[in-house]
């Protein structure tokens, strides 16, 4: 059972919180991988593991899984250049799990619990954008050396400002990768059988 | 797996801890230090790696981590640097203006720098040994847990995601083609992958209590990695420019050092 007061408490580490972790880090990473390379599509979805991680065991243990999916990732088979955004997907594993903690994402819900997975989304979206821009714009000058630098490109000849391109660039894609993201965990979590989900310090809260 | 490759010479057998506070070092400097400097970051981690016996399979590494970037960065910053107006090349509608080369160029070598200080790092230093000189250090031993168990699971996920999207696709599921056939294999595909794991966590965790996982009692490791007196030689260097760094900044900050 969990009271409001251990959403923030190290007490949402426990063993189960602890193997949840490793196994989404490698979730991250293997649907980063069907995402971008099998299926090829324009979003990443590579933050889905963090996020469920947040929202089934809280915002301490998502916030600390995305930072460390991204560190481990940069460090193990990714482009290193992924490591410095470990500061963006820490806020994401945590307002996935404070919007979890406020019971947004409960199956019980029906379709409202829909329309807030897609908000929650789409906040996430805007804030990861908005932490992301200056790693971009000091670490990268701006660029991510991916297939969205066209869309700066696009930018700068719209602006006359780096750092601005460079917000703008992740305001038009991040929003749309995490309100997909989160979408897919809203899916994914209903279909979990209850037993498995309240095995988790706020699983009860998407029951 | 990932670019750990076991090895002899100098750099693999120095103790995880210094190499980690030179690696951060390494990091950090290319952003922090003057630019003039620069130069001699990115040498330095090459050629101490290539002295360690790294070989040609490094600078392939260094090559494929940092192309792509520099590659972004020179060709965005080069043709698109708001404000410039020294054209140096016309391509048509797009110019390169110096301008912009000027802000790319240092902008490449402070990525080069840093990941060939990384490259170095993870091409010699073991996860294992790594997590256990953190561990010996104070770091809590759960977090080791995490690091390791994500290190290896990440390739049985992405085995388990080719075998269902074969296990799919021999069902009929279309994963090329118009970007709705796409989009719907999201959830055939991903479904299985993540609710089978969800599942799984449950009897790994269960496991990990019958073994007494979270009883804080102290725990032994199998490997121990040594230290010598050349890694705490290597120690003291490292937090020696670590220390130094915060002090040039803040030269830097109150002009006393111009570059």
């Amino acid at each position: 059972m969990t009271t409001r007061s251990s959403t923030f408490s190290m007490s949402q580490f426990t063993t189960t919180t602890i193997v949840l972790m490793a196994v989404a880090i490698a979730i991250n990473i293997a649907v980063g991988y069907v995402v971008q390379n099998v299926l090829k599509l324009p979003i990443y979805l590579d933050s889905i593991g963090t996020v469920l991680v947040g929202i089934l065991a809280g915002p301490l243990a998502g916030a600390a899984t995305g930072a460390l999916a991204n560190i481990i990732w940069g460090l193990t088979i990714g482009p290193s250049t992924i490591t410095p955004f470990a500061i963006t997907a820490l806020f994401i594993g945590f307002l996935a799990g404070w919007f979890g903690s406020r019971g947004w994402f409960a199956a019980s819900g029906g379709g409202i619990s829909w329309v807030r997975a897609a908000i929650a989304g789409v906040i996430t979206g805007v804030v990861a954008a908005i932490v992301s821009a200056p790693i971009a714009y000091f670490v990268f000058g701006g660029t991510t050396g991916g297939g969205t630098d066209a869309v700066v490109a696009i930018f700068r000849n719209m602006t006359d400002n780096i750092f601005l391109a460079t917000q703008l660039q992740g305001l038009a894609s991040d929003p749309v990768d995490k309100l997909a993201t989160f979408l897919v965990a809203m899916a994914i979590l209903i279909a979990v059988p209850v037993t498995v989900k309240t095995t988790f310090p706020q699983g009860e809260k998407t029951v | 797996m990932g670019f750990y490759v076991p090895g002899q010479g100098w750099l693999h057998r120095l103790h995880p801890w210094p190499k980690l506070l030179f690696v951060i070092l390494g990091v950090l400097a290319p952003f922090l230090l003057p630019l003039v400097l620069l130069p001699v970051l990115i040498v330095t981690p090459i050629g101490l790696a290539l002295s360690a016996g790294l070989g040609e399979r490094y600078v392939r590494n260094v090559a494929i981590g940092t192309l792509p970037i520099c590659a972004s960065i020179i060709l965005v910053n080069g043709f698109f640097y708001p404000g410039a107006r020294e054209v140096v090349l016309g391509l048509g509608p797009f110019h390169l203006t110096r301008e912009g080369l000027a802000f790319a160029a240092p902008t490449a070598a402070r990525v080069i720098a840093a990941v060939a200080a990384t490259i170095a790092f993870v091409m010699t230093t073991r996860p294992d040994d790594l997590m256990e000189a953190l561990v010996e250090r104070g770091a809590h031993p759960k977090l080791a847990f995490v690091v390791l168990s994500a290190i290896q699971t990440i390739p049985r996920m992405i085995d388990k995601a080719n075998r269902i999207l074969e296990a799919q696709q021999a069902r009929g599921l279309a994963a090329s083609g118009s970007f709705g056939a796409r989009g719907r294999a999201i959830v055939p595909l991903l479904g299985p992958l993540i609710i089978g794991s969800l599942i799984d966590v449950r009897e790994r965790s269960l496991a990990l209590e019958a073994r007494a996982f979270s009883s804080g009692a102290e725990r032994t490791a199998y490997r121990l990695v040594p230290v010598r007196a050349v890694d705490r030689l290597a120690t003291r260097i490292a937090l020696a420019g670590l220390l130094a760094l915060p002090v040039i900044v803040a030269l830097r900050i109150a002009g006393v050092i111009n570059v």
